[in-house]
């Protein structure tokens, strides 16, 4: 945007009272999406280097629990002690500076490497007697350390690792087919709450939520994956996934309500009948295609909070889902066939009715 | 590129919200008195492209998943009927929408999935002993007039996937699973070739001023395959992977140079030059690996894992410098 298209906005917020005084000259604090997951994947790529150092230069380290546990820690907190000091280094905001660009990637490669040592003391300490105990305790690390260490990246990291240790813990309870919807209820009630305050926070956690749905889905699409991660997928199916399912149903239709009614429409209203219809045909495809609902949940909440990364999430999660679906075993390919056919008739037939009913001659010529 | 209306506003009333020049109870207004959520008009266009884009892509996949369950109740004929009967009403919606409108855009992308599912009926019901590149090769042949008539990205998208994968199935074919696995220099090389060539035929044209083809994603898509395969070259070669060649390199730093010149002398485009910074950290991790981890000693782990935190973090400074002239 430029700086006159920039003053022009904020002159529109200041008329309508929600801004005073002169508008801020452009910081650039915000890095673009991208570049945050150039900058993640190589803090990545460093940590494995640095776990290696540690694994070379002091296995005791490593194998010991309580040594694994305590450098761990030891190395989060100074990870968040860095981030701090990267902010300062660079003013208002981490990284943006040469320094507090090298201090913020340093502390996030240092923080991953605690974040192994922490599993691996965690690991020996519980002796592979439980893996659904272990997996709830990562998935609580990572809860500290979501809140504790100062990054917006890193708190993604955070929410997406640690809601897939959960994931994997309600897997190996036999409760797997439920994560997906309560992944999805989770994020959509986030996603409403987003701007309402902590937006770096709830910004963090709902983007962390969205890559942990998308993994959730493209698992609980493919037979193999899902029997080996969470049950035997040649058994009938059992109370979560119709709880599941029928849960993920239920969120969607939850959503689009608050949806309508956040837009001040009625939901007696003929408007709102027929968008309910349409999400409940979705929330009953939704009992045989498990994970439709819940892409359809990311879809709709990016659009509503105007965040086009979240929207290519959500379509991405829905393309991964249909891929994987055909692979799911539980379901006939002839129900499946049928699920989709009659879904997609409804929803080509729904769309000629919202043209009817709702003409865009805009959209009618594009 | 495509102008990203919607997209700066929230990003500057996001920007200046954490510098404290928004007061947090007053976001959600700012937000929507920006234009940066969605009103009544906005909702009503996204719903139309959903319902279209979902609606068709359920279709395609249920009779595709039907033609696979082989079901014994329908014979050979009928589900030959099937498949064409899908065709036919596909083109008809073509020919009553036009391909200007999303709709029949929508109905080609699916008569184009169907075409896929008659040719894999063909070899399922008549065993003709063709390999399956041959299918994908045939898939992308039989469309390729539609595909050229459509002037739509994503039909583009789907064509350049085809390519590719028969590309794959045909070394899989030829030099087997593990071929592909263990020697799979030159699958790569053909595959960097057919995106690279592809990705550059999109700037061009788009730069010459064809404007549906400025759609950022499918470039962007274009420009990680490409960059993805010639980084997996380099890493082969600096590795010392089954005596891959240094040409792999001297393509890799090649494809950089025009990347810097395409995407930052020519044009800006951040998201293909953070793409191209991640390459370089990759291959330079990956050249200090084959050459210092030999010994396992703990110092060369250290050494590079410096190298990498500290390439990437200048990558960034450099990066967010210019994603801030990108938005002067």
């Amino acid at each position: 945007m430029t700086s006159a298209t920039r003053e022009a906005l904020w002159e529109r917020l200041r008329s309508s009272g929600l801004v005073e005084g002169e508008p801020p000259a452009p910081q650039g604090e915000r890095a673009p999406w991208f570049l945050r997951v150039m900058l993640g994947i190589a803090g990545w790529i460093g940590a494995l280097f640095l776990l290696g150092f540690l694994g070379a230069a002091l296995p005791w380290l490593v194998r010991g629990a309580a040594s694994a546990i305590v450098a761990g820690a030891a190395a989060c907190v100074g990870a968040a002690l860095l981030f701090g000091s990267s902010a300062g280094a660079s003013g208002k905001s981490a990284g943006s500076s040469p320094r507090g660009d090298f201090l913020s990637q340093f502390a996030f490669a240092i923080s991953l490497t605690g974040q192994a040592l922490l599993a691996m003391g965690l690991s020996h300490l519980m002796e592979h007697r439980s893996f659904a105990a272990l997996a709830f305790l990562l998935a609580l690390q990572q809860a500290v350390l979501f809140l504790f260490v100062p990054s917006f990246a890193h708190r993604v990291w955070c929410a997406w690792t640690g809601t897939a240790a959960a994931v994997y813990g309600l897997g190996q309870l036999g409760l797997g087919p439920l994560a997906p919807a309560l992944l999805a209820a989770a994020f959509a009630t986030l996603g409403r709450r987003v701007y309402e305050g902590r937006i770096e926070l709830r910004s963090a956690a709902l983007h962390g939520l969205a890559i942990s749905l998308i993994t959730a889905l493209s698992v609980y699409g493919g037979g193999l994956a899902w029997s080996t991660l969470f049950r035997d997928a040649s058994g009938p199916l059992g109370w979560p996934e119709w709880v599941g399912s029928a849960l993920s149903g239920a969120v969607l239709l939850w959503l689009v309500a608050v949806l309508l009614r956040a837009h001040g429409v009625r939901l007696g209203s003929l408007q709102a009948r027929a968008a309910l219809a349409v999400a409940a045909v979705l929330a009953l495809a939704t009992l045989k295609a498990p994970g439709l609902a819940p892409a359809i949940v990311i879809l709709l909440t990016g659009f509503a909070n105007g965040n086009r990364l979240l929207v290519g999430a959500g379509i991405v999660a829905l393309v991964l889902y249909l891929s994987s679906y055909y692979y799911l075993l539980e379901v006939t390919l002839l129900t499946k066939s049928a699920v989709l056919f009659f879904t997609g008739i409804a929803l080509l037939g729904a769309r000629m009715l919202l043209n009817r009913a709702w003409p865009d001659r805009e959209v009618q010529r594009a | 590129m495509q102008p990203q209306r919607d997209v700066q506003p929230r990003r500057d009333i996001l920007d200046w919200a954490a510098q404290g020049r928004i007061a947090p109870g007053l976001l959600k207004g700012a937000l929507q008195a920006g234009g940066a959520l969605p009103q009544g008009i906005e909702w009503r266009r996204f719903l139309d492209r959903l319902l279209l884009f979902l609606g068709v892509a359920l279709v395609a996949a249920a009779i595709v998943f039907f033609l696979a369950a082989n079901w014994s109740a329908l014979g050979r004929f009928a589900r030959f009927a099937l498949v064409e009967a899908a065709i036919a009403v596909a083109l008809v919606f073509v020919w009553r929408l036009g391909l200007g409108r999303a709709g029949g855009k929508a109905a080609l992308l699916a008569a184009a999935l169907f075409v896929g599912a008659l040719l894999a009926l063909l070899g399922q019901s008549y065993q003709t002993g063709a390999d399956t590149f041959e299918l994908f090769a045939g898939w992308a042949v039989a469309i390729l007039p539609w595909v050229l008539l459509a002037r739509f990205p994503a039909l583009w998208i789907l064509w350049i996937a085809l390519v590719n994968l028969a590309a794959i199935l045909y070394y899989q074919t030829f030099h087997g699973f593990f071929g592909v696995l263990f020697g799979p220099e030159r699958m790569l090389w053909v595959l960097a070739v057919i995106n690279t060539a592809a990705l550059a035929a999109w700037e061009v044209l788009a730069r010459l001023g064809i404007a549906w083809l400025r759609e950022a994603w499918a470039m962007r898509l274009l420009g990680l395959s490409s960059g993805a395969l010639f980084t997996t070259l380099a890493v082969l070669a600096v590795s010392g992977w089954h005596e891959a060649g240094a040409w792999n390199v001297v393509a890799w730093l090649a494809w950089l140079g025009v990347a810097y010149l395409a995407y930052r002398v020519s044009q800006l485009e951040v998201f293909m030059l953070a793409w191209g910074a991640l390459s370089v950290v990759v291959v330079v991790a990956a050249l200090l690996a084959s050459r210092l981890l030999s010994r396992g000693e703990a110092g060369a782990f250290l050494l590079i894992g410096v190298v990498v935190l500290g390439l990437s973090a200048a990558a960034g400074f450099w990066l967010r410098a210019l994603a801030r002239e990108a938005e002067q």
